[in-house]
């Protein structure tokens, strides 16, 4: 009996594990997409010593002038002027399609917070906004629902290399539905997350984005994370019933006390009133960590130089954006314990590549041997030649020989260099 | 008294343990080779959802007769709409129902596609990444680009809010058909599964060659970078159809 219930607990773990090879396609669990720009585990980058992307060495811009390098182009006698902008990002921003009530118009801060002094955007229509931020629209002039305000906010996703090819082709679709308008007027509150799935979570082969409402879920699950865990989040909608602009109300408008905010967002004095280009204003959502870099930003050349934080520590972290004043920093010991199970491949020692090509390569042997047999007579024929017949050709200047000795006349048969 | 004791060993035991240990070697065998005849997990260099320009930028690290060549490319447009290339700050001349351009390796190039049939108001603007090129013979590279089109279904889904990635792929000789087509037909097109990577399809069935993006977002004031830099697309004229039918 004991050795019949081996023998079947044995099969039953074979059988799991074939079974368990057959299931489907394996998912890899990726590192988050901000270590996967990095050059390459526990390295920061890109710093000292990195090899910079082809794109960093490129002539920018080379629309003009410029050395016309030697190149093995032209066909046709014309040639290539140098390449610029090779691998340029598509830029920082994502270009937002509102849609849904059409008529509505939306607005959005420009010259301060809680202003909404943009020109308003009828819609459907499309803005583009800076990526990393939480902007606070008004929506208004809702047909069909006279007098009713609404303040949104709108976070933009920073870009990440799954979604930089999207944003950099396609709008983010912000749709305001009936439903949604009446969840909120009824006292609800609504998040809606755009977010891009990931390839197996798309019914089709072709990428759209798809959007989650909190309204539309089962109660407990977040829309936030479960967009994250289908895909890539592109922006979050959060609507309310909250009136920001009603007579005696706090916060943004009301009061005159503005709380000290961290400014990153506008550093080029684009968000003060008179400066350049003026952009939607809002509150970047990294809070006091660095923004996000993009896929593209180089170190240095399109962003900050790397290794120099905003302010240092005695330890070389990067500080706050402002060092209290008044006292030396205190801070002398900062211990931070890394506790996640990382299952980090080993370097492999030897690496083999195999290359065979089919079909493969049949040339003919060298040669090795020549042997060259030349010849430069007219080939001996009996009859029909065109050398005379040996024999009587001898006889015949034989005779012609004796001939001319007999008959000398200069020398009289003596012997003479003619007639010899 | 002396007891003798017997040891309890008999051949009989020892027999039924080594079978045991056999069925089991035979069984943990078996698990093990259906297990390998699975096809492994396959980590792709390469994927279509990566950025612009990066697999084209990866590609010319690899080395090759890429960096500085010039590679044609005939993009075709839905008969009647018009073609323009990036030139400076904007677009440049438009070109209608073709243009022939010459593009580098690893450069992302746009485009601006209007005045589709029946869709005037529509305006399109993809981009072709060039990520490896062709090699024609000496001289005649003008008369073998790499063809794109650019269907009309496919740019009014992208209008629409679609993202199509096209991708652009010589055949592999053992698996192309042997059939001859005229040269302004349409291209054969495969449209990929749900699930799967247009760049790993494309790589299976032969080289690819670029890679098409097509979406619905169109530039707007002070976006300077929508162009991706401002590339110089070389404009070719095309080869008289006299010459390059004569040629063999």
């Amino acid at each position: 009996m004991k050795f019949q219930w081996t023998i079947v607990t044995a099969c039953c773990v074979a059988l799991a594990t074939s079974a368990g090879c057959v299931g489907g396609r394996v998912a890899h669990n990726l590192p988050p997409s901000q270590r996967l720009m990095e050059p390459g585990p526990g390295v920061g980058g890109p710093g000292p010593g990195v090899i910079t992307p082809a794109s960093a060495n490129m002539p920018m811009g080379g629309m003009g002038g410029g050395v016309m390098p030697a190149q093995m182009c032209g066909p046709m006698g014309g040639g290539c002027p140098p390449m610029g902008g090779m691998g340029m990002p598509a830029g920082s921003n994502s270009q937002i399609a509102f849609l849904g009530v059409e008529g509505g118009e939306v607005a959005w801060d420009v010259s301060g917070g809680g202003y909404f002094d943009s020109s308003p955007l009828v819609m459907p229509g499309r803005q583009n906004f800076n990526q990393g931020g939480i902007y606070r629209l008004k929506l208004a002039n809702l047909p069909d629902r006279p007098g009713v305000e609404l303040y949104p906010t709108l976070e933009v996703a920073p870009v990440t290399p799954r979604t930089d090819a999207f944003l950099a082709h396609s709008p983010v679709p912000v749709k305001f539905t009936d439903e949604d308008l009446d969840q909120v007027l009824s006292g609800n509150f609504v998040t809606k997350v755009i977010y891009l799935p990931d390839p197996e979570f798309q019914e089709l082969a072709l990428a759209g984005v798809e959007t989650l409402v909190s309204t539309r879920l089962d109660p407990g699950v977040d829309p936030i994370a479960e967009a994250d865990r289908r895909g890539s989040i592109l922006a979050i909608l959060r609507i309310g019933n909250l009136d920001l602009q009603s007579p005696g109300q706090g916060g943004m408008m009301g009061g005159q006390v503005y709380p000290a905010q961290y400014t990153e967002g506008c550093p080029d004095g684009g968000c003060m009133p008179g400066g350049a280009p003026m952009g939607p204003q809002g509150m970047p959502t990294t809070g006091f960590n660095p923004a996000a870099m993009p896929p593209h930003m180089v170190s240095g050349v399109t962003g900050p130089a790397y290794g120099m934080p905003h302010t240092g520590t005695p330890i070389g972290l990067p500080g706050p954006p402002h060092i209290p004043l008044g006292h030396q920093a205190g801070l002398t010991k900062h211990v931070m314990k890394n506790h996640t199970r990382v299952l980090m491949p080993p370097p492999v020692n030897k690496m083999k590549v195999t290359v065979k090509q089919r079909p493969g390569m049949n040339y003919p042997r060298p040669v090795n041997h020549v042997k060259i047999d030349e010849t430069n007579r007219a080939p001996l024929r009996l009859i029909g030649g065109t050398l005379p017949p040996l024999l009587p050709t001898a006889v015949m200047n034989l005779g012609a020989r004796l001939t001319a000795k007999d008959s000398c006349e200069s020398c009289g048969g003596d012997g003479c260099e003619m007639c010899e | 008294m002396t007891t003798v004791r017997h040891t309890n060993r008999s051949g009989s035991r020892r027999q039924r343990a080594a079978g045991r240990i056999l069925w089991a070697g035979l069984v943990w065998t078996v698990g093990i080779a259906s297990a390998a005849g699975q096809d492994r997990p396959v980590h792709w260099s390469h994927a279509g959802a990566m950025p612009p320009g990066a697999i084209g930028v990866q590609r010319l690290l690899r080395g090759g007769p890429l960096s500085g060549y010039c590679q044609p490319v005939d993009i075709r447009v839905p008969a009647g709409a018009r073609i323009a290339p990036v030139a400076g700050g904007g677009f440049g001349q438009q070109y209608q129902d073709a243009v022939l351009v010459g593009l580098h390796v690893a450069g992302v190039y746009r485009f601006r596609v209007s005045d589709i049939p029946d869709f005037p108001e529509v305006e399109v603007f993809p981009t072709v990444e060039l990520i490896d090129r062709l090699y024609p013979p000496q001289g005649k590279s003008l008369q073998f680009p790499v063809p794109i089109d650019l269907a009309r279904e496919e740019l009014l889904m992208a209008a629409q809010g679609r993202f199509i990635t096209r991708v652009i792929y010589v055949e592999d000789p053992l698996l192309a058909l042997p059939v001859s087509r005229a040269d302004q037909q349409e291209q054969p097109w495969l449209e990929v599964g749900p699930g799967e990577d247009p760049l790993v399809a494309a790589d299976g069935l032969g080289r690819p060659i670029a890679i098409v993006r097509i979406g619905g977002r169109v530039p707007t004031a002070g976006d300077g970078s929508f162009a991706y830099g401002p590339q110089p697309a070389v404009i070719y004229d095309r080869p008289p159809v006299e010459a390059a039918a004569k040629q063999p």
